[in-house]
């Protein structure tokens, strides 16, 4: 009998231990890809407005990636995926088509005690080992990642050297960007039937234009009815410069 | 005897609690230098690359070059710690290398495909200790601290080496989109392929050194978009690289029950 393969992992080893302690085990790496070229749209100096297809180009690249991630991960015999990172190769942005290269890795695990056979689709998940510990000894499960970004073009504001005054077009881009891109997270968590979404973390630039790019990236959850607390936590003092 | 070590106090402590007795800091060190003419696959166009198919190549000279020089390196800090009397190095840190990358060959007034030349600085420190047990009088490697150590041991895992793998996948053909919006798929298949066959080699060297499994894993990514003419006809090209380092880890005996996690509050 030859065997097992070796799992291979993203996993730190706090993660390995604290995943293991809560019954699951990794698997392997999974790794999605996607080139995707958000295509050409032209902004007027005159008027603000959503770069909408890039946007959309931008959300298109980015789920490729992470449903080839998911089929790994299917494929593997997961039923899940955690410590997801995304990640896209170019920074600038500004609507003139230029390609992204999009990346979602991730470790592929499955719960020990579950019976061998067919599973449903595996979740993905951005939270670390020790945060999806806590979240499902409390009771709650990861479903989904889920992200949201919107482009947005701020109209040309004439300002002189000796006005020391908000930039009011661009503000306004940050807020619509902003609330555009939350937006989408929130629909894609909905489409999932989950109650939340936590761990949002947000990227927000501006390239030329003047053009803003806001991303937003968190894991939809939903709660058991009769979910546990995590137990009470003891106050400690880390003398470590590594957190062991 | 006096020792030295890259432990910080607190891994020093943990050291001390693993039963590891910390001999000497070690330190490995490889310069070396590439010249390589780059796989192109199919002809060029002359109406232009983007009517060009991709084709993809693995570019296993520049795999097999760097999987080298890492081994030089490991091999020094091996080497070292034997002669200390060690029978393990643990937080095996690679100090970030010094690469230097040009492409020739792709200038209208050269003849010939892309050569790339690459020049390459890889370091390693780490601490030489005694107590993890050897196997075949080789000092194991691991790239992790003596506090992880600690940890795994406890649940019954014990270092077995550290696992690397290169792999570099040069496609040439339709790699740009122009205004369209969409997928571009040759894109996507060097890239692909390149982690995939990553991946596996990873794989290869885990099984190749008794493991069960892989953890700390550093993976570094390049690519590279290339553009030249040759003869009248143009071509376009992309190279991926992806360079992972990894700890191997291996079960001793059955696995003890994990210890309850407590939820600290830190400070």
């Amino acid at each position: 009998m030859t065997a097992p393969a070796p799992f291979t992992s993203d996993l730190s080893v706090d993660e390995l231990l604290v995943l293991d302690a809560a019954g699951w085990e990794p698997l392997e790496i999974v790794c999605g890809d996607c080139t995707y070229n958000p295509g050409r749209q032209a902004s007027s100096p005159l008027r603000s407005k959503e770069l909408n297809w890039v946007s959309d180009g931008l959300t298109k690249g980015q789920a490729l990636a992470v449903q080839r991630m998911r089929e790994q991960a299917a494929e593997a015999g997961a039923d899940g995926v955690v410590g997801v990172r995304l990640s896209s190769t170019e920074d600038e942005v500004d609507g003139w088509g230029e390609p992204l290269h999009f990346t979602a890795l991730g470790t592929a695990v499955r719960r020990r005690e579950r019976p061998r056979g067919k599973r449903g689709e595996p979740f993905t998940s951005h939270l670390s080992g020790q945060d999806t510990w806590a979240l499902t000894t409390a009771g709650r499960q990861p479903v989904g990642l889920v992200f949201g970004f919107s482009v947005y073009h701020a109209r040309y504001e004439y300002k002189r050297l000796s006005d020391f005054s908000e930039m009011g077009a661009l503000t306004e881009a940050f807020y619509s960007a902003r609330e555009l891109a939350m937006k989408r997270m929130q629909q894609q968590a909905k489409a999932l039937s989950a109650r939340g979404v936590v761990g949002v973390e947000v990227d927000m630039r501006i390239t030329g234009g003047p053009t803003v790019r806001f991303s937003v990236l968190g894991t939809a959850i939903t709660i058991a009815k009769d979910a546990p607390t995590l137990p009470e936590p003891r106050v400690g003092v880390s003398l470590n410069r590594r957190a062991f | 005897v006096t020792f030295g070590s890259t432990f910080s106090i607190a891994e020093f402590a943990f050291a001390r609690e693993a039963r590891l007795q910390p001999v000497a800091a070690v330190h490995g060190c490889d310069v070396s230098v590439l010249w390589h003419q780059l796989p192109v696959a199919g002809p060029g166009s002359a109406f232009g690359y983007r009517q060009r198919p991709v084709s993809v190549a693995p570019v296993p000279e520049i795999d097999a070059w760097f999987q080298g020089a890492r081994s030089k390196v490991l091999a020094q800090i091996c080497e070292q710690a034997a002669h200390a009397g060690a029978d393990a190095v643990i937080d095996v840190q690679p100090l970030p290398p010094v690469i230097e990358t040009s492409f020739e060959g792709l200038s209208k007034s050269l003849s010939g495909f892309p050569m790339m030349r690459r020049i390459i600085e890889l370091q390693a420190v780490g601490t030489a200790v005694r107590g993890v047990g050897a196997r075949s009088g080789v000092p194991r490697l691991s790239t992790l601290s003596a506090g992880d150590l600690w940890k795994l041991g406890r649940r019954g895992w014990i270092p077995a080496g550290i696992a690397t793998a290169s792999s570099f996948q040069f496609g040439t053909g339709a790699l740009w989109a122009g205004s369209v919006a969409r997928e571009v798929h040759g894109a996507t298949a060097i890239w692909s392929a390149a982690r995939r066959a990553a991946f596996d080699c990873l794989r290869t060297e885990a099984r190749g050194l008794g493991a069960e499994g892989l953890v700390d894993v550093d993976m570094q990514v390049e690519h590279h978009h290339l553009e030249w003419e040759q003869s009248g006809l143009q071509y376009a090209g992309m190279l991926v690289g992806v360079n992972i380092v990894a700890s191997a880890i291996a079960r001793l005996g059955d696995a003890p029950a994990p210890t309850p996690v407590t939820t600290i509050l830190t400070i």
